[in-house]
C-alpha cells in the first residue's frame, strides 16, 4: 500500500476516533496495516503524528466538520441516488471538493454554511427532476401495448388524454404477485383501479372527456357499468376458466411473464379469483356450477357487443371525433379478445363479425400505439370479406338469434311462427322448387 | 309492506317477484320482462337500437351502482345489519334456523362486496357513488316525463323499484334518502309513476 495512502487513512481514522466514531478497532487496524508496509518506517509514523497535531492545533474542530460534512454528504446522497435511482457519483465528487478545498482554508462556518447549501441544492435539484408520474402494468403481447384489460383501460386513457407518465411493465418481478394491477404512484401516494385512477388523472389536468355534455357523461357512466357487467364475466371466463385457452395460452403466456419460483403461483391466483367472482356474481344461488351459467354469460356478452356496435354505429369513437375514457373502456376490453390467438373463442368469432368494432380498435392501435405495425390493420376485414352474408342479413340474423332465444326459453310455439325465419330458408324451397320444375322427369 | 318494498326485498333474497301464467311460472325481472315480450306486449317496441342500447347501458346502471349499494348499506354496514337487516331477514324462521340464515346471507354479500372491490369502501364513499348514480340518472331524465320521452319502459319501472324503496323503507339514518330527495326531477317522476299507477298505495313522505 502506498505510504502516503496509508497516512491520509491514519489522518481520517484518527479525526474519526476523535469524534467518537470507529472507535478502537479502526484505529488499530489502520495501525496494523501501517506497520506491515514495508515501505513505511518511523520517520512516516513520525511526520504523521506531527501533521495530525499541526491539524489539532490549527483547527481540530474544522478537520471534524470537514469529515462529519463528509459522510453526511455521502449518506445524503446515497438516500437520493436510492430514491431517484440515478448514479449520482459525480455530486459526490463536487461535494467532497468543495469541502476539501473549504477546510483548507480553515473556515469553520462558511464549509459548514456550504456543505448544507450544496445538499439542499443537490436534494431540490434531484427532487425537481425526479417523481414523474410512474404506471405498473402488465407487458404487452399479440400487438398490444399490454395484455390485461384495466392496464389497456388506463394505457389507452393515458394516451388520449396526453399525460405523461413512466410506464413500468411488472412482468419478471416480485410484483406480479404483490402488486394489484395496473397502479400509478405519484409523489408518493399510490392509486389503483382504473376508475380511481382516471379520476386522479382528471384532476391533474389530463381530462379527455372534456368536451363532453352532462347527459354524454351520464351515458359514459351507464355504458362503463355495461361493459362491467355483461362483457367483464365472459372476457374472464374466456381467457382463465376456458381449459383450452388456458391450458393453451393464457397460463403459458402468464408462467413465462412471471420470475421462479412465483410462475407456479401466479396463473393460478388469477384464475381462481376469476372463478370466483363469476360465481358470486353471476351464479343465483351457490348451487350452481359454472356450467350452467356459462351460457347466460355468453349470450349476455353477445348481446353487450350487439349493442356497443348499434351505439358506436359508422363514427370513429363513441362520442364525435375524439376518443374519451368510455373508448378507453371498450378498447381495453375488446383489444384482447380481438388480438389474442384463442384456440377456443366463441366471442371472439362474434366479435370479428362486427366490423365497426374491429375498426375502432385498430383505429386506436393505429393512432395511439404506433408500434403496431400498419399491416396488422387489415386481421379484422379479411374476415370479414370472408363473411359471405351480406350487411341487411347479417343485421337481420342478429336479431333472429336474440329473438329465438327468448322465444325457446318461453314458448315452444312460437318457434315455428313464420315472420320469425331468416330471409334466406324462404329462398330455399324455391330454388329447390325451380330446380324441380326445370328438370324433367 | 307496499308492493314495491316486497319487490326489492325479495330481489335480494333472489326468487320473488314472479308470475303464474296457467302453469308457467317466471320469476325476477329480466325473464318476467321476456317473456311479456314472448307474448307481444314490449314497452321498449317503439325504440330504435342505439336507444335500446342506451337503455339496456343505464338498467346495468342502476343494478350496479345502486344494487349494489343497497346490499352494502342493509348488511356490510355493522349497524344497519345488526339493527335492522339480520332481523328482518330471519323473522319468519326460528332459533337456530334464524341466526344461521342471517349470517350465511350475510357473509354471502361480503363475499361478493369483497370480489367486486366495494369491501374496501367506506360508507361515505358509497354514498357518493350512489349520488353520483342518481346525477347520471337525473341527467338522463331531464325535464321529460319518463326516460325516452312519451311512454315508460323497463328502464322507468327498474328506477322507480330502486328509488321508491330507498325512499320509503325506514334505515338507521336517513342520509341515502336525502341524496336522492336531492334530485328534484328524480322525485317528481317518483310521485308521477306512483300516482299514475299506483292510485290506491299510500304516499311517499314529503321532502
Amino acid at each position: 500500500m502506498c505510504p502516503i495512502l496509508c497516512h491520509k487513512l491514519l489522518l481520517y481514522f484518527r479525526a474519526v476516533s476523535a469524534l467518537g466514531g470507529g472507535g478502537g478497532s479502526i484505529k488499530y487496524v489502520c495501525e496494523k496495516i501501517f506497520r506491515c508496509n514495508p515501505h513505511c518506517n518511523r520517520k512516516h509514523f513520525h511526520n504523521c503524528n506531527l501533521t495530525t497535531h499541526f491539524f489539532s492545533i490549527k483547527s481540530k474542530v474544522s478537520v471534524s466538520c470537514f469529515h462529519l460534512c463528509f459522510l453526511t454528504n455521502i449518506c445524503w446522497v446515497q438516500v437520493l441516488s436510492w430514491r431517484t435511482g440515478m448514479l449520482l457519483d459525480s455530486c459526490v465528487c463536487v461535494c467532497v471538493c468543495v469541502c476539501v478545498c473549504v477546510c483548507v482554508c480553515v473556515c469553520v462556518c462558511v464549509c459548514v454554511c456550504v456543505c448544507v447549501c450544496v445538499c439542499v441544492c443537490v436534494s431540490m435539484v434531484h427532487t425537481n427532476m425526479a417523481e414523474p408520474m410512474e404506471l405498473l402494468c402488465w407487458g404487452g403481447d399479440w400487438d398490444l401495448p399490454s395484455v390485461h384489460t384495466d392496464s389497456l383501460i388506463v394505457l389507452a386513457y393515458v394516451k388520449f388524454s396526453g399525460a405523461k407518465l413512466a410506464v413500468k411493465s411488472i412482468d419478471w418481478t416480485w410484483r406480479t404477485i404483490t402488486a394489484s394491477v395496473p397502479q400509478l404512484h405519484y409523489e408518493g401516494s399510490t392509486v389503483t383501479e382504473p376508475t380511481q385512477i382516471l379520476n386522479f388523472l382528471r384532476k391533474q389536468r389530463f381530462n379527455a372527456d372534456y368536451e363532453l355534455t352532462a347527459k354524454q357523461g351520464a351515458d359514459t357512466m351507464a355504458y362503463i357499468a355495461l361493459l362491467e357487467e355483461k362483457l367483464r364475466p365472459a372476457l374472464m371466463h374466456t381467457f382463465w376458466v376456458d381449459a383450452e385457452n388456458y391450458a393453451n395460452l393464457t397460463r403459458p403466456w402468464f408462467t413465462s411473464h412471471s420470475p421462479f419460483p412465483l410462475n407456479f403461483f401466479v396463473p393460478g391466483r388469477q384464475a381462481s379469483l376469476a372463478l370466483s367472482r363469476i360465481l358470486l356474481t353471476k351464479a343465483e344461488s351457490p348451487l350452481l356450477n359454472i356450467t350452467e351459467v356459462e351460457g347466460k354469460i355468453y349470450s349476455e356478452a353477445k348481446e353487450c357487443l350487439n349493442l356497443l356496435s348499434h351505439r358506436l354505429g359508422n363514427f370513429h369513437f363513441f362520442f364525435g371525433d375524439t376518443p374519451t375514457s368510455l373508448d378507453a373502456f371498450v378498447f381495453g376490453h375488446i383489444a384482447p379478445l380481438i388480438k389474442a390467438p384463442l384456440p377456443s373463442g366463441q366471442l371472439q368469432k362474434h366479435l370479428n363479425q362486427l366490423d365497426n368494432l374491429c375498426q375502432f380498435c385498430n383505429t386506436i392501435l393505429k393512432n395511439y400505439f404506433t408500434d403496431a405495425p400498419a399491416e396488422k390493420r387489415m386481421d379484422c376485414s379479411p374476415t370479414a370479406t370472408h363473411d359471405p352474408v351480406d350487411a341487411n342479413l347479417q343485421k337481420l340474423t342478429q336479431l333472429v338469434n336474440k329473438e329465438s332465444n327468448l322465444i325457446e326459453k318461453m314458448d315452444d310455439n312460437l318457434r315455428s311462427s313464420p315472420q320469425h325465419r331468416p330471409h334466406r330458408h324462404e329462398t330455399k324451397p324455391s330454388a329447390l322448387a325451380s330446380e324441380r320444375i326445370s328438370t324433367p322427369p | 309492506m307496499s308492493l314495491a318494498a316486497e319487490a326489492f326485498v325479495s330481489q335480494i333474497a333472489g326468487k320473488v317477484p314472479f308470475i303464474q301464467v296457467g302453469n308457467q311460472v317466471v320469476s325476477e325481472l329480466g325473464p318476467i320482462v321476456q317473456f311479456t315480450k314472448a307474448k307481444g306486449h314490449s314497452l321498449s317496441d317503439g325504440l330504435d337500437d342505439v336507444q335500446r342500447a342506451e337503455m339496456k347501458a343505464y338498467m346495468e346502471l342502476v343494478n350496479n351502482m345502486l344494487l349494489t349499494a343497497e346490499l352494502y348499506i342493509q348488511w356490510c354496514d355493522d349497524y344497519t345489519a345488526t339493527e335492522i337487516s339480520r332481523p328482518r331477514y330471519s323473522s319468519p324462521y326460528s332459533w337456530p334456523l334464524n341466526h344461521i340464515l342471517a349470517y350465511q346471507k350475510q357473509w354471502e354479500v361480503r363475499r361478493k362486496m369483497n370480489v367486486i372491490g366495494w369491501s374496501g369502501k367506506s360508507l361515505e364513499q358509497v354514498y357518493e357513488d350512489v349520488s353520483q348514480c342518481c346525477q347520471a340518472l337525473s341527467q338522463r331524465l331531464g325535464t321529460q316525463p319518463y326516460f325516452f320521452n312519451k311512454q315508460p319502459t323497463e328502464l322507468d319501472a327498474l328506477v322507480f323499484g330502486h328509488l321508491f324503496t330507498i325512499l320509503t323503507t325506514q334505515l338507521t339514518n336517513d342520509e341515502l334518502a336525502e341524496k336522492v330527495k336531492s334530485y328534484t326531477n328524480l322525485l317528481s317522476f317518483c310521485h308521477r309513476i306512483e300516482h299514475t299507477y299506483f292510485k290506491d298505495r299510500g304516499r311517499i313522505n314529503a321532502a
